[in-house]
């Protein structure tokens, strides 16, 4: 007389609320994901804005300065450069070169012999020579956050036009 | 076990009638109760659904609100960063102008109270001071243009570090490194603590 659930009943009841779990569970995983993604990815613009910015700087200075052409300026190739920096490093392949570390007023530097601690960003500038009057600068900054790599591109040309 | 309570009622019927009467009371099936095991198991079952619910409702408020929260910390330094880009690419250089800046100099940074202070001349010829200055228990990023002083940052930012170096050197182009840390000032479990930093060279050319 009593008829009690049967187990395809069951099953499905259990399914329906798993999908129900699973959909919230994966909303707020996502939510917090992307969080994280968003604040390193406007401290990675900001850096790579920088590393613009010092190109910029080695270029201006050279105005005042040398008065040099733009071509013998700068060589094309791998550079990393912080802001204590007055030119570019050349980069010789090991990546622990381009780590940005911190230090204790939060100044992100590039320093290997350096104990201060990494941030997860690194930061590689490259130069190519487009003309004898142009030069194109590529920064990338790139991090690791749980397990992923990420990186920020950021491109602009330089000229020897005042 | 109810209804045994109710043959009670019935005590003083006759008893023929009180035996049809119990009879068609047992069998009735509106009388039929559930067992203390039956209201145990669903009262328990109600409070753990209940409760599981209202936790996963909590977890998506809170994460909603530190999204919120980090979402407004980041906006507010995006603002900051484009307000004092733009300003601190068209400083010029201060021609006795500002009594506090050197002459021949750009910028001028000094360590404050809370953290370092910049000071220059911007296009329109005002002298700009950029600080963090206490308001209340938080602190805030301040603009003073001449007599002008005012917050940029908003009540629920809190900007734990501001600092400023310079890297000019001689016959090179004035550069201002800005570093600021801040976090928000919220109820929300994440602080969305970050530091930020970019440089910024002066566009001005003319010694």
């Amino acid at each position: 007389m009593k008829r009690g659930f049967s187990l395809v009943e069951i099953i499905t009841i259990l399914f329906i609320i798993s999908l129900g779990l699973v959909g919230i569970l994966s909303l707020l995983i996502q939510n917090i994901q992307s969080q994280g993604y968003n604040k390193n990815n406007l401290i990675a613009y900001q850096l790579a804005q920088e590393g613009v910015e010092l190109i910029r700087k080695v270029r201006d200075s050279n105005w005042r300065t040398a008065n040099e052409p733009l071509d013998e300026l700068f060589t094309a190739g791998q550079y990393y450069m912080d802001y204590l920096d007055s030119e570019p490093q050349p980069y010789s392949g090991s990546p622990a070169q381009l780590v940005l570390k911190q230090d204790a007023a939060g100044f992100y530097f590039h320093d290997l012999a350096s104990t201060a601690t990494s941030s997860i960003f690194s930061r590689l500038i490259v130069l190519q020579n487009v003309s004898a009057a142009s030069v194109r600068v590529i920064v990338r900054v790139s991090w690791e956050d749980r397990e992923r790599n990420y990186a920020y591109d950021l491109e602009t040309m330089l000229y020897n036009w005042r | 076990m109810i209804w045994k309570q109710c043959s009670t009622i019935g005590a003083r019927r006759p008893a023929k009638v009180r035996a049809r009467f119990l009879r068609k009371r047992a069998d009735s099936s509106a009388m039929s109760g559930f067992s203390l095991m039956e209201v145990v198991v669903s009262v328990s079952l109600f409070v753990v659904i209940i409760l599981s619910s209202t936790e996963i409702f909590k977890l998506v408020i809170d994460s909603q609100r530190s999204a919120l929260a980090a979402q407004n910390v980041q906006e507010s330094l995006k603002y900051f960063l484009e307000v004092i880009g733009k300003e601190i690419r068209m400083a010029q250089v201060n021609k006795g102008v500002c009594p506090l800046i050197p002459p021949s100099k750009v910028f001028l940074v000094t360590s404050g109270t809370l953290g370092d202070t910049l000071s220059f001349k911007n296009y329109y010829n005002q002298c700009v001071t950029y600080s963090l200055v206490a308001d209340g228990s938080n602190q805030r990023f301040q603009i003073a243009r001449n007599t002008a002083v005012d917050f940029i940052s908003p009540l629920k930012v809190q900007i734990d570090n501001l600092n400023f170096t310079l890297n000019g050197g001689v016959g090179s182009q004035s550069m201002v490194t800005v570093n600021l840390r801040a976090h928000a000032l919220d109820e929300a479990k994440s602080k969305s603590d970050m530091v930020i930093q970019t440089s910024l060279t002066s566009r001005y050319y003319k010694e």
